[in-house]
C-alpha cells in the first residue's frame, strides 16, 4: 500500500512557482528521503500534504484518503517535525506536550508514559519553560511533540538542524525503532549524509519539479564511478571527456578527475593505451551525484 | 475544547487586569456621584452655557445628565472605549498570534479542522468577553444601589449597563475578521488602536455635524442614553445594524481563515 501518493502536485504562490506536477509515491513501510537545495519545494509539498497550505492543482493522498477531504483525520496518525520549531514561550515543556496530547485519541495514560521515555532518551527536562530552552532542547521538544502519539507516518522537513551529534544519532536511532514498528518515514534534507544514512528511497527534487525517484542503492550503483587518472605525461582531457557517459572532468596537472556512468569497458580500453602513473576508481558519494543532478 | 480552555487560560491575566481596571473605573465614577447630585443646579447652569456643538462631541445629554442615568451613560462612554480595546485586543490576538509566534503549523497539523479552530477560539474570546460583563454590572449595580436613594430604576440602568457588551461583540467580530484577513500582525495594539479611536473620532463629528447616515457607522452611537431613557429599550434598527456586521465580520473570517495558506516560519 501506498502511504503518500501525489499526482501532478502544484502550488503557486499567486504567480511564482512553489512546486509543479510533483508525483510522489511512499510505500508503506519505508524510509523516503526528499532532498533538493533549500527553495526547491521540500517545505511547500510537505506543507501541502500537512493541510496547511492550499494546492493550486493535482491531488494528493495519505493512507489512502484524500488531504483536501480528510485533513483531520489523516493527520491524527501523522507526526510532524519541521527544521525550526516554535511553541509558546510562556509553557512549561510538559505542558505543550500535555496540550499536544490533548489533540490525539490516543489515551492518555499512554501518551503521558511516552513523554517520559522520549523524554529521558533524549535527555530533557520537561519543568523548563519553552522559553528557557536552548535552540537544540526546543527541538527535543519537537522530536517528542512530533512521535508522543506514535504515528503510522512520520514526516521530517530538514530535523537535524540543532542537534549535535551524538543526540543526531539517538534520534536516528529513535527513527529507525519507529520504522521497525511499521512507520513510514518521510525524511526531507539538503543533507545528503544523513539521507544517505537513513533512507531506502529518495526523490530528489529541483526548481520545484521532481527531477529523479530512485533506491539509494541504486543511485550509488548505476554504475556510476569516480575515476582519477595519473599519467606520467601530461595530457589532454578531452580524451575522457569525449567519452559518451563522462563528466566533471577536472584536470590538475598530470591528474584527470572525472565521473562516469556507463559501460566501464569504454574508459578502460582508454586508460590502457596509456602511460599510467596511478589510477583510483572509487565509489562516488550521494553528494557528487546530487551535484550531478543539480548542473 | 482543548483550544477553548488553552485560550482562556492564555487570557486569564491580561482579563483580570482589564476587568479590575473597567470596575475600578466605574466605581470610582459612581462614588462620585453623591457630591455631584448635591449641587446640580449650578453645574446645570454651567453646561447650559457649553456650546451645544461641545456637548455633543462630549455625547453629553443636558437632559438626563444629572439623573443618575445620564450620569452613568456618561460614563458608559469612557467604559465603551476601554472595552472596545480590550475587545478588539482579543478578536486581533486569539488568531494573528499564531501566525506572529509561529506557533500556527503546531495547531493545525493537529488533527483538527480549521473550522473548529476558529470556533473554539471565538468562543473563548467571547466567553472572556461575558465574563468581563458580568463583572462590570455587579460592580455598576452594586455601586448604583450605593450611591442612589433607592429609587434605581434596575431594568433602565441595567439596559445602559448592558450597552458595554453589544460594543465588545462588534469590536470583537471586526477585530477577529482582522486577525483572520492580515497575513501578519507584528503589533496588535498597532491593529486596534487607530480602528476604536477611528470609530471613537467618527462618532464625536457625527454628533457635532448632525450626518445622522455618521451614527451607523460607528458603534460608539449606537446607543443613544436619551432614547435608552426614554424608552427603556434600545433603537432597532442600530442593533440590527450591528447584528449585521457582527454576523458579516465573523462570516468572512471563517471564509478567509479556510484559504489562507500558512506559509513557513521563518
Amino acid at each position: 500500500m501506498n502511504v503518500i501518493e501525489t499526482k501532478k502536485l502544484t502550488k503557486y504562490y499567486g504567480k511564482s512557482r512553489g512546486i509543479e506536477n510533483v508525483d510522489l509515491t511512499v510505500e508503506q513501510g519505508e524510509i523516503f528521503g526528499f532532498i533538493g537545495p533549500n527553495g526547491a519545494g521540500k517545505s511547500t509539498t510537505i506543507r501541502t500534504l500537512l493541510g496547511l497550505i492550499h494546492p493550486t492543482s493535482g491531488s494528493a493522498t495519505i493512507f489512502g484518503k484524500d488531504i483536501k477531504e480528510f485533513g483531520p483525520e489523516i493527520r491524527e496518525e501523522v507526526g510532524y517535525l519541521p527544521s525550526e520549531v516554535f511553541y509558546y514561550d510562556n509553557m512549561r515543556a510538559i505542558d505543550l506536550l500535555r496540550y499536544s496530547a490533548s489533540f490525539y485519541k490516543k489515551p492518555k495514560k499512554d501518551i503521558e508514559k511516552r513523554i517520559n521515555e522520549l523524554a529521558k532518551l533524549l535527555d530533557l527536562d520537561l519543568k523548563k519553560k519553552i522559553d528557557d530552552l536552548s535552540y537544540g532542547n526546543k527541538k527535543k521538544v519537537g522530536i517528542i511533540q512530533g512521535l508522543l502519539h506514535e504515528p503510522k507516518l512520520i514526516i521530517l522537513d530538514e530535523p537535524t538542524g540543532g542537534l549535535d551529534p551524538l543526540m543526531q544519532q539517538k534520534f536516528f536511532q529513535l527513527l529507525r525503532d519507529e520504522n521497525k514498528r511499521g512507520a513510514t518515514i518521510l525524511f526531507s534534507s539538503h543533507i545528503l549524509g544523513e539521507v544517505q544514512k537513513m533512507c531506502d528511497r529518495v526523490a530528489i527534487i529541483k526548481d520545484g519539479t521532481i527531477i529523479k525517484t530512485e533506491k539509494i542503492s541504486d543511485l550509488l550503483e548505476n554504475n556510476t564511478k569516480r575515476f582519477k587518472v595519473e599519467t606520467v605525461k601530461e595530457i589532454d582531457e578531452k580524451v575522457f571527456s569525449s567519452i559518451n557517459g563522462v563528466s566533471d572532468t577536472v584536470r590538475v596537472g598530470r591528474e584527470i578527475n572525472f565521473l562516469f556512468r556507463g559501460h566501464l569497458d569504454d574508459v578502460t580500453k582508454k586508460i590502457a593505451e596509456l602511460d599510467l602513473l596511478n589510477l583510483e576508481v572509487t565509489e562516488p558519494d550521494l553528494e557528487e551525484i546530487f551535484l550531478h543532478y543539480y548542473k | 475544547m482543548n483550544i477553548y480552555l488553552q485560550e482562556l487560560r492564555n487570557y486569564r491575566r491580561s482579563t483580570i487586569i482589564w476587568i479590575v481596571s473597567l470596575c475600578l473605573i466605574v466605581f470610582l465614577f459612581m462614588s462620585i456621584y453623591t457630591s455631584f447630585a448635591l449641587d446640580v443646579s449650578s453645574a446645570k447652569h454651567l453646561l447650559e452655557a457649553y456650546p451645544p456643538t461641545v456637548l455633543a462631541a462630549l455625547n453629553l445629554k443636558i437632559e438626563i445628565f444629572f439623573t443618575i442615568y445620564g450620569f452613568f451613560a456618561y460614563l458608559m462612554t469612557f467604559a465603551w472605549l476601554t472595552a472596545a480595546i480590550q475587545a478588539m485586543n482579543l478578536g486581533v490576538s486569539v488568531l494573528s498570534k499564531e501566525v506572529a509566534g509561529k506557533t500556527a503549523d503546531f495547531l493545525l497539523t493537529k488533527p483538527i479542522t480549521r473550522v473548529r479552530m476558529l470556533s473554539e477560539k471565538l468562543a473563548a474570546v467571547f466567553t472572556l468577553i461575558v465574563i468581563t460583563n458580568i463583572f462590570f454590572l455587579a460592580t455598576s449595580l452594586l455601586s448604583a444601589v450605593a450611591v442612589s436613594k433607592g429609587d434605581l430604576h434596575i431594568k433602565l440602568f441595567f439596559l445602559i449597563a448592558v450597552t458595554m457588551f453589544f460594543v465588545q461583540v462588534f469590536f470583537l467580530a471586526l477585530g477577529f475578521m482582522l486577525g483572520a484577513i492580515i497575513p501578519k500582525v507584528k503589533t496588535v495594539v498597532a491593529v486596534t488602536l487607530p480602528v476604536v479611536f477611528t470609530f471613537f473620532i467618527l462618532s464625536a463629528f457625527g454628533g457635532i455635524l448632525k450626518i445622522d447616515y455618521i451614527n451607523y457607522l460607528t458603534p460608539f452611537k449606537y446607543f443613544d442614553p436619551l432614547y435608552i431613557y426614554q424608552h427603556s429599550a434600545y433603537e432597532p434598527k442600530y442593533l440590527l445594524v450591528l447584528l449585521g456586521v457582527v454576523a458579516a465580520c465573523v462570516g468572512t473570517s471563517y471564509a478567509s481563515y479556510m484559504k489562507k495558506d500558512i506559509e513557513a516560519a521563518s
